[in-house]
């Protein structure tokens, strides 16, 4: 593969697949707030 | 089902609305017009147009379901207002005449995949068993059956839907990673990546690049056809879209580079000689007869062909679930029990697939109409928010509760502007296309792709969709099922 092909895999390969790893671990981080909020606001044990 | 019934989940959404864009357009169709469009600077142009059509149009969905709580015909008139349902029609129209020949799509995966499992496919006798299937009564049985499974996730209501796409869609990503892994493993696999990769800059000031990346956006990602508006309805109050909407568009483009890699490596690793035959064989020619031949000829290629028709299969099943469902919902806000709703959608795309099951002139005559048609469904959805108020539906459902992401005026732009002009050069330069195919006959309205076809069947359509319009919006508004989300 020329040196050209090499770049455009990495820039591609990175912005898609990159962007969507970035992407999901950005959702997972967000989605795992909003449930700690939500235990915070509803704890299932509530304290004595 | 449940009148307030809702995703489980987050990930139940996600994974839902992820199954209805990876279809057969990421496996069969991308490495294909990849391949013959320049490469790496056809990657380019397909890049850019992920985020200035797919994305934007993307979230006008997930905003439009989230909002109205209907179907697409409800929502169009609840949310662009009454005299828009027709418009709402024409999407579901669209994505409903879809579903009647992608259940013979999703047939001939199964039987494909039936058949590699059993060892009854072989390499030579590929076009052989491909000729003497399409298009005959033989593939009458896998329609059917393809549309009973999929009816059958769908009677068990978004649920169903979301359980099926928790198992299907991560199964679908591990099966294109370890095919695209073997590919890239096979000896002279380089050659496949230099093609798909080798950026040739001169490209990038041919148009018909461009287009032919819009167009793999506008097809294969599902923006703009209303399935995802039809997902949304489920989603939670204080749900996020625009982080949403970007992880589908990705998530789904990243697939179709993992198939662009795994089907070029394996025609330049197995058959360098005859790529340009192989590309050029359609998306039947290449899935059905030539990867058969090519994988008789790799090193264990009996099991990966089983992994590629299974990945196939899973990934039309998940989209044909995604019509069905719409085209559900469509009758359940006119007021049609859910499950008789889905009689009548499973009895009608059993008798009006038929012509597609039995003739591939037909079916070709359908896949080009109603691909065209999907290009003015997303003009719709673009007009429909600026009717809207494009500002509105960013600040209110676009950053409205739950949202993980900001997202600027960027998107009115994009909506209101840019995106309505994208379709109409789209539909435009099809059209245009179809006048260079056939330069005497182009507006014959009997010939299977002709631009006379298209202009046809749609002119009936939209004449019957806009005489219709005052009845479409007054039995969607009030329907059962019709949400809080509220009316403008």
């Amino acid at each position: 593969m020329s040196p050209a092909a090499w770049v455009m895999m990495a820039l591609v390969g990175g912005f898609v697949w990159g962007g969507f790893l970035l992407l999901l671990v950005r959702a997972v981080r967000k989605e795992g707030a909003k449930t700690s909020e939500r235990i915070d606001e509803h704890p299932p044990h509530p304290s004595p | 089902m449940s009148k307030v019934e809702e995703f489980g989940s987050r990930w139940g959404l996600v994974l839902a609305t992820l199954g209805m864009a990876v279809g057969t357009g990421n496996i069969w169709r991308f490495p294909r017009v990849a391949a013959t469009n320049g490469g790496g600077s056809f990657l380019v142009a397909w890049v850019v147009f992920l985020l200035l059509w797919s994305v934007p149009l993307m979230m006008v969905e997930f905003a439009f379901g989230k909002r109205a709580r209907k179907g697409t015909v409800g929502a169009f008139a609840d949310l662009a207002g009454r005299r828009s349902a027709w418009m709402g029609g024409w999407v579901a129209a669209c994505a409903i005449l879809i579903m009647f020949y992608y259940s013979v799509v999703t047939g001939w995966c199964l039987r494909y995949l039936l058949l590699s499992l059993t060892g009854r496919l072989s390499g030579e006798g590929s076009e052989a068993a491909w000729t003497s299937f399409a298009g005959t009564p033989a593939a009458v049985v896998p329609h059917a059956a393809a549309l009973l499974l999929a009816l059958a996730v769908v009677w068990f209501g978004v649920r169903g839907i979301e359980r099926v796409a928790k198992v299907l869609i991560p199964s679908l990503f591990v099966l294109v990673l370890v095919l695209a892994i073997r590919a890239v493993t096979l000896p002279g696999a380089g050659a496949g990546l230099a093609f798909l990769f080798t950026p040739n800059w001169a490209d990038l000031a041919n148009a018909n690049i461009w287009l032919q990346a819009l167009t793999q956006n506008a097809w294969d990602t599902g923006a703009g056809w209303g399935l995802i508006l039809t997902y949304a309805i489920y989603m939670k109050a204080r749900e996020d879209v625009p982080l949403n909407a970007f992880l589908i568009g990705f998530g789904n483009n990243s697939v179709s580079l993992l198939a662009g890699i795994m089907v070029l490596c394996t025609v330049f690793a197995i058959n360098p000689a005859a790529q340009s035959e192989i590309v050029g064989a359609g998306n039947e020619g290449l899935t059905f007869i030539w990867m058969p031949r090519l994988f008789a000829e790799m090193p264990g290629g009996a099991f990966f062909m089983v992994l590629f028709f299974l990945a196939l299969s899973f990934a039309a099943l998940t989209s044909l679930i995604s019509m069905v469902e719409l085209a559900t919902r469509v009758l359940t806000d006119f007021g049609v029990a859910r499950r008789k709703a889905l009689a009548w959608v499973g009895a009608a795309a059993l008798v009006v697939g038929l012509p597609s099951a039995l003739s591939l002139d037909f079916f070709h005559n359908q896949d080009w109409v109603w691909g065209v048609g999907l290009m003015l469904s997303g003009f719709f959805f673009a007009l429909a928010a600026r009717r809207f108020g494009l500002e509105r539906l960013r600040r209110e459902e676009i950053n409205g509760p739950g949202s993980d992401l900001r997202v600027g005026r960027w998107w009115t732009f994009l909506v209101g502007v840019v995106i309505p002009v994208e379709a109409v050069v789209l539909m435009a330069w099809w059209l245009w296309q179809a006048r260079e195919w056939d330069p005497q006959g182009w507006l014959d309205p009997f010939q299977p792709e002709t631009a006379g076809t298209v202009l046809a069947q749609a002119a009936v359509v939209l004449v019957a969709l806009f005489a219709a319009n005052r009845w479409l919006a007054r039995r969607t508004s009030g329907a059962p099922g019709a949400g809080a989300g509220g009316a403008p």
